[in-house]
């Protein structure tokens, strides 16, 4: 089925799931109504209730799911509209109190009848549960200990949510929405089971081995991995996945962008990553022979989309990865395309696959550009950012009609997507894939 | 911007703006104003 297809199915899917129980109770015989704040309320109420359980999917890495959507986009989504769902689940009760203020005491939760201890507790717990998300790194938690919290405080509300809905049991007693609402719980909790067991024992039944681990530049490490007696998977150049060297049941996999040629014969692949954190800093003691979980493979860069175009990639760092992956794929094919690589580094000395690109240059029709931060004596590349300038300067001719992968830090996508504005690219033509999705 | 976030910024408005006017016209039928 054509990706255009599938997104418009989703996106219906999603919406069906949650304005349906609204548009129904709309529609067919309903109780008696009652004031216009208290309604509007409990209209929020039931939207947000929605809202709250299918927050599970878009973080979910369900395939069918990520084949469609890009993974940062599905995170941001999960992000805005979980703010959002917050505001409305407060606004709720604020209706109720400005319609009423004699129901200001069911905020008593010693007195309070349990479909209220339940609301109050349930609204507390997504209250904490947004705030751990957004100020994760100022209260300094870890990501994992994070994630713990994350899914346990998600539980709560939900649960707590659901609780109340049914012990109000107003538009409740309507055996059809009974039907929907233990639905959609049904749903929600396959999810969950999915996420949170299937998936874990999938990694454990196909565990991959340690092959070789390469020092490059800029304190990173080139990891090597083969499955282990099982037929392990195709990638696409450009994508990644989530590996863990911890049981999956603990759940402190992290993503890394594939750097192998896609197209190899043997079923040995790779990712280069660098030293940023707790787990990153551990790569380098990873010993041949050691067990690997890999979650995967994820992401919508492909270069089998856009036969006949020249390619840009523009990448800071280790942001370079995929399309290292991509670089090598097209060496592979012996490829013709007009490619430029725009590549934003500190310095000299901390170009990752430094090297190799020169012998690449060599194979492929490519022009790699290398824009410095503090670049050494004597250099006559470009300095500082990859900026619209910059990118005047060495993009192909036809640049309105190439297509482009970008992968780096949000400052970079950000100050990117301005220059594409600026250069009137079509965002069909636009590919990115960026860092800290979570 | 890539369409894909162009698509997720029309997911999220869409989601939001029919989520307020479902509201508020439910508010409004239960309540006899239309």
């Amino acid at each position: 089925m054509k990706k255009r297809i599938q997104t418009i199915l989703w996106l219906a899917f999603y919406f069906l799931m949650v304005f349906l129980p609204l548009v129904l109770l709309m529609i067919f015989p309903r109780p008696e109504g009652r004031e216009f704040l208290r309604e509007v309320s409990v209209a929020l109420g039931f939207l947000a209730m929605a809202l709250l359980g299918l927050q599970t999917i878009p973080t979910s890495r369900l395939k069918f799911f990520t084949r469609v959507f890009p993974m940062d986009t599905l995170y941001k989504i999960h992000h805005n509209l979980s703010i959002f769902t917050l505001l409305i689940t407060i606004a709720h009760p604020i209706l109720l109190f400005i319609n009423n203020p004699k129901t200001l005491q069911l905020l008593n939760i010693i007195v309070a009848p349990w479909r209220a201890k339940a609301a109050v507790v349930s609204i507390a717990a997504m209250l904490i549960l947004v705030a751990t998300s957004i100020w994760r790194e100022a209260m300094k938690i870890k990501y994992d200990i994070w994630r713990w919290i994350h899914d346990a405080l998600s539980f709560v509300a939900i649960g707590l949510a659901i609780f109340h809905m049914f012990k109000v049991n107003y538009y409740m007693s309507l055996t059809y929405q009974k039907v929907i609402w233990l639905t959609l719980t049904g749903i929600w909790l396959l999810i969950i089971l999915y996420i949170r067991v299937i998936r874990p024992i999938r990694m454990i039944k196909r565990p991959y081995k340690v092959v070789n681990l390469i020092e490059e530049r800029g304190q990173c490490w080139s990891l090597y991995l083969k499955p282990d007696e099982h037929e392990g998977f195709d990638f696409a150049a450009g994508q990644f996945a989530w590996i863990t060297t911890e049981s999956p049941f603990i759940f402190r996999e992290n993503p890394f962008s594939f750097t192998t040629n896609s197209d190899h014969d043997d079923d040995t692949f790779g990712f280069t990553i660098k030293e940023l954190g707790d787990f990153t800093n551990t790569i380098k003691n990873l010993q041949p022979g050691q067990t690997i979980y890999v979650d995967g493979p994820y992401g919508n860069f492909s270069l089998d989309d856009h036969e006949n175009r020249s390619l840009v990639f523009i990448a800071g760092g280790i942001g370079s990865a995929p399309v290292m992956s991509m670089l090598r794929t097209l060496v592979d094919r012996n490829s013709q395309k007009e490619l430029v690589f725009f590549y934003g580094n500190p310095t000299w000395e901390t170009v990752i696959f430094r090297e190799e690109l020169e012998e690449i240059g060599k194979k492929l029709n490519l022009k790699t550009v290398n824009v410095l931060e503090k670049p050494p004596e004597g250099w006559e590349g470009e300095l500082g950012f990859i900026t619209i300038d910059v990118m005047r300067r060495h993009l192909p001719q036809d640049y309105d009609e190439s297509i482009f992968f970008i992968c780096g830090p949000l400052p970079m996508v950000k100050a990117l997507n301005r220059c594409f504005k600026d250069l009137d690219i079509s965002p069909k033509h636009v590919f990115i894939e960026q860092y800290e999705m979570a | 911007m890539d369409s894909q976030h162009v698509l997720k910024r029309m997911f999220v408005i869409t989601t939001v703006v029919l989520c307020l006017v479902l509201a508020l016209l439910f508010g409004a039928i239960q309540a006899g104003l239309i």
